[in-house]
């Protein structure tokens, strides 16, 4: 049930798309998406905390999560809410604060709640990854594939 | 983790979405080292046209050129496809862990509502 893929849009973009099962109803699941109390329990990876923030669920409203950073310090990210349509989909943009060393171009992110038997959550997550590109023509040659032959090279030195 | 590894990403991704472009990558995977005009043979391209596409590749920092004699050798750079690489990884992560992070957040509200 839970996957993930890399892919390339029409556009050339990569889009990172995840799907995970979650053993609460939609509702549930929405609400830890909709305020910074229960958002900051979870958000981000592990062993990482947020410690500053805020959000304005509404649509057009913005949010900023901030989390420490590796490196010490902190790095936020934050957005707008597009689209929030209870308690099945959130749209929002991404970009993190700018530093000199971040790129902050803006990405964004579609959150989709579907529920499932047995009272259960799949949630859809679906990020384009690279916001500025050339307009290519599409082709069959997908991104995936160029690093996968690329990385075989990389392998070989 | 940090996000810093995109510096110059745009360039790179610029530079990968031409298939022409990706072409050459791929077959200076394959034979390490080729000249300007054997990259394009197979191209069905002029000279001009092909060595447009190496700039944009050399800028991007995924090129290396060497000079013998009359002859400009080129080479992969692979660094830059791997900083790309992390890139995206570091994505993968973040939502893959924040979302065990939810779900332990989840069942754990759950137990405390029973």
């Amino acid at each position: 049930m839970n996957k993930q893929t890399i892919s390339q849009n029409a556009e050339e973009k990569f889009v990172l798309e995840m799907t995970r099962e979650l053993p609460v109803v939609p509702e549930k699941v929405f609400a830890a998406f909709s305020n910074f109390e229960a958002m900051s329990a979870w958000f981000g990876p592990h062993g990482c905390k947020v410690n500053d923030g805020e959000l304005n669920f509404v649509e057009g409203g913005s949010y900023r999560m901030q989390i420490p950073s590796e490196k010490g310090g902190n790095n936020a990210v934050g957005g707008i809410y597009k689209e929030i349509d209870p308690p099945s989909r959130i749209v929002f943009s991404w970009k993190w604060e700018p530093r000199e060393e971040i790129s902050s171009d803006e990405m964004e992110i579609t959150i989709e709640f579907r529920e499932i038997e047995g009272g259960k959550t799949e949630l859809s997550l679906r990020q384009i990854l690279v916001p500025e590109q050339d307009v290519a023509e599409h082709h069959s040659w997908g991104w995936a594939e160029t690093f996968e032959r690329l990385g075989a090279f990389l392998g070989e030195e | 983790m940090n996000p810093s590894s995109s510096i110059g990403l745009t360039a790179i991704f610029s530079a990968l979405a031409d298939p022409s472009r990706r072409a050459i990558l791929e077959r200076l995977s394959i034979e390490k080292e080729a000249t300007v005009s054997e990259l394009a043979e197979p191209l069905d391209m002029s000279l001009p046209a092909v060595s447009k596409h190496l700039k944009v590749l050399e800028r991007a920092g995924l090129l290396n050129r060497r000079r013998d004699g009359k002859s400009f050798y080129l080479k992969l750079n692979p660094r830059p496809l791997k900083e790309a690489g992390e890139w995206i990884s570091y994505y993968e992560q973040f939502w893959s862990e924040s979302l065990d992070r939810l779900e332990d957040f989840l069942l754990k509200d759950e137990q405390a509502n029973d």
